[in-house]
C-alpha cells in the first residue's frame, strides 16, 4: 500500500480563475497600464519636445521600457496561480529599478525661456531615489513568494484565491 | 462535534504575510508619493507670485583697491514649501571676456510664506583684470545664477545672462606734458589733466602724479584736488617746476588717486 504525499492545500479551500477570465483580466489592466506607463509620458514628453526643451531621457527609452513593464505587470497577473508568479514579479520589479536607474543618471530637465536670457534647470534624483524604494519592496516581496512557492507549492491559494 | 458553517479561517504562513505586508508596503509608499510630489507640483505654481527683484546697484571706491558694487535680491516663497539652500552666483565678464569678478553669496533658506533680502556685495579688483574699469566705460557682461533646493526633492537653478554699461570714475583719462617753459629763471612744464566720471559716485580726494623721463629721476611731480560729481567731466592745467636738465619727452605720466585713507594707481600716460 502506497500514501501520496499531500500536494496541496485540500479543494474548497480556494477557487482559482479560469485561464480566460485571467486574461480577460490582465487585458483590462493593459489599458490603464498603457495609458501610465506609455500614454501619458511620451505625451508629456513630446509636449516638452516641441516647446524646446530638451529631453533627459529619449522618447524611445520611455516607450520600451514602459512596454516592458506594461507586459510583465500583466503577465505576473496572468500567471499569478502558477509558480512563475514569485520570478515575474522579481522581474517587473527589476525592469522597474533598472528603468529608474537610467532616469537617475540624468534627472535634470534645461531648459531655456526665449529671448530673455533666461535659463531654468530642475533635478529631480532625490524623488526618483525614493520611487526606486517601491520596486526594491516589490521585488523582496517577489524573492519571498519565489521561496514559498519552491518549498510549498500551492500554499498560497487559499489565500490569494479565497473560495 | 464542529460547525460546518462557523469554521476559522486558517492563518497564512509567516513567509506568505511577509511577502504580502512588503508588497502593502510599496504601494502605500508609491501612493504617498504620487500624493506628496502632486502637492509639491501644486504649491510650486505659487511660485508665479514670488516678484523675485534685484535692486538698483550702487558703487564705491574702497580702501583696498576694489570697487564695491552693492545691490541686494528680494525674493518672496508663497508657497507651502521652504526653499533651502538658496545662494546667488555672480560672474562678471568684460567685452574682452577677461573675468572682472567670480563670487558666491551665503546660501540662505527661506520658510514657506516669508521673504528674503539677499544683500550682494561684489568687490571688483581695480588691479590685473579689473584696471580697465577705472578708465574705460564698457559693457560688463552679468552672470547670475540662483540656486536653491525645494520641497526636499527638487534641485533649481535659475541663470540669468545680462548685459550692464560700466561708467568707468576717470574714463578718457588724459594725462599731458606741454612744452618747458622758463618762469623766473626756473624751467616749468604745464601739466593737464582731462578726464569724465562717469561712476555713479563722486571722486574727492586728490590725484598725484610724477613726471617720468625715458631715465633718470623723476623729472617733476605735483597734485590736482578732486571734487568731481558723478557724471562730470574734468579738465585742470598746472605748472609744476621740473629739475634743471630734465627732458620728460618720451617718458610718462605715473599717477594714483587719493581719496579717505586709500590710493588707488591709475594706468601710466606715454609722453610723446
Amino acid at each position: 500500500m502506497s500514501a501520496s504525499a499531500p500536494s496541496g492545500p485540500p479543494p474548497g479551500t480556494y477557487q482559482i480563475p479560469s485561464l480566460g477570465w485571467r486574461i480577460l483580466g490582465g487585458a483590462l489592466r493593459l489599458i490603464p497600464l498603457a495609458l501610465l506607463l506609455i500614454g501619458v509620458p511620451v505625451a508629456i514628453l513630446t509636449f516638452l519636445q516641441a516647446h524646446g526643451i530638451n529631453l533627459p531621457l529619449p522618447l524611445l527609452t520611455v516607450e520600451f521600457a514602459g512596454v516592458v513593464i506594461t507586459i510583465l505587470v500583466v503577465a505576473r497577473y496572468v500567471f499569478k496561480p502558477t509558480a512563475a508568479y514569485g520570478p515575474l514579479a522579481i522581474a517587473t520589479a527589476a525592469a522597474t529599478i533598472v528603468y529608474l536607474y537610467l532616469i537617475l543618471l540624468d534627472a535634470t530637465y534645461r531648459f531655456t525661456v526665449p529671448n530673455t536670457g533666461v535659463t531654468i534647470a530642475v533635478g529631480y534624483s532625490t524623488l526618483v531615489l525614493l520611487l526606486l524604494i517601491v520596486p526594491a519592496l516589490a521585488l523582496a516581496a517577489g524573492a519571498l513568494t519565489l521561496i514559498e512557492d519552491a518549498s510549498a507549492p500551492r500554499e498560497r491559494w487559499p489565500f490569494d484565491f479565497p473560495p | 462535534m464542529a460547525s460546518p458553517i462557523y469554521h476559522t479561517p486558517p492563518t497564512p504562513p509567516g513567509i506568505y504575510r511577509a511577502a504580502r505586508a512588503l508588497r502593502r508596503l510599496s504601494t502605500i509608499v508609491l501612493v504617498l508619493l504620487v500624493v506628496f510630489v502632486a502637492f509639491v507640483a501644486y504649491s510650486a505654481i505659487q511660485i508665479v507670485h514670488a516678484q523675485p527683484h534685484l535692486g538698483t546697484s550702487n558703487s564705491t571706491v574702497e580702501p583696498n583697491d576694489t570697487v564695491d558694487i552693492a545691490t541686494a535680491f528680494t525674493l518672496t516663497n508663497p508657497t507651502y514649501f521652504s526653499i533651502q539652500q538658496f545662494a546667488l552666483h555672480f560672474l562678471i565678464v568684460n567685452a574682452t571676456n577677461v573675468v572682472i569678478l567670480d563670487s558666491r553669496s551665503n546660501a540662505i533658506a527661506i520658510p514657506a510664506g516669508g521673504q528674503a533680502d539677499v544683500p550682494i556685495n561684489l568687490y571688483v579688483p581695480l588691479s590685473a583684470a579689473g584696471e580697465s574699469l577705472l578708465t574705460e566705460d564698457q559693457y560688463l557682461d552679468w552672470n547670475v545664477w540662483g540656486n536653491a533646493s525645494y520641497a526636499y526633492l527638487f534641485t533649481v537653478s535659475i541663470g540669468e545672462q545680462t548685459e550692464r554699461a560700466w561708467g568707468a570714475p576717470f574714463d578718457d583719462l588724459r594725462v599731458a606734458v606741454g612744452a618747458p617753459v622758463l618762469v623766473n629763471g626756473a624751467e616749468e612744464v604745464p601739466v593737464t589733466v582731462s578726464f569724465s566720471n562717469d561712476a555713479t559716485f563722486a571722486l574727492a580726494g586728490a590725484l598725484n602724479f610724477q613726471v617720468v623721463p625715458p631715465s633718470g629721476p623723476d623729472c617733476a611731480q605735483g597734485t590736482f584736488g578732486l571734487n568731481v560729481p558723478s557724471q562730470t567731466a574734468y579738465n585742470q592745467t598746472q605748472d609744476v617746476g621740473i629739475a634743471a636738465g630734465c627732458d620728460p619727452a618720451g617718458g610718462e605720466i605715473d599717477s594714483e588717486y587719493v581719496g579717505n585713507g586709500f590710493s588707488v594707481p591709475l594706468p601710466p600716460e606715454p609722453i610723446p
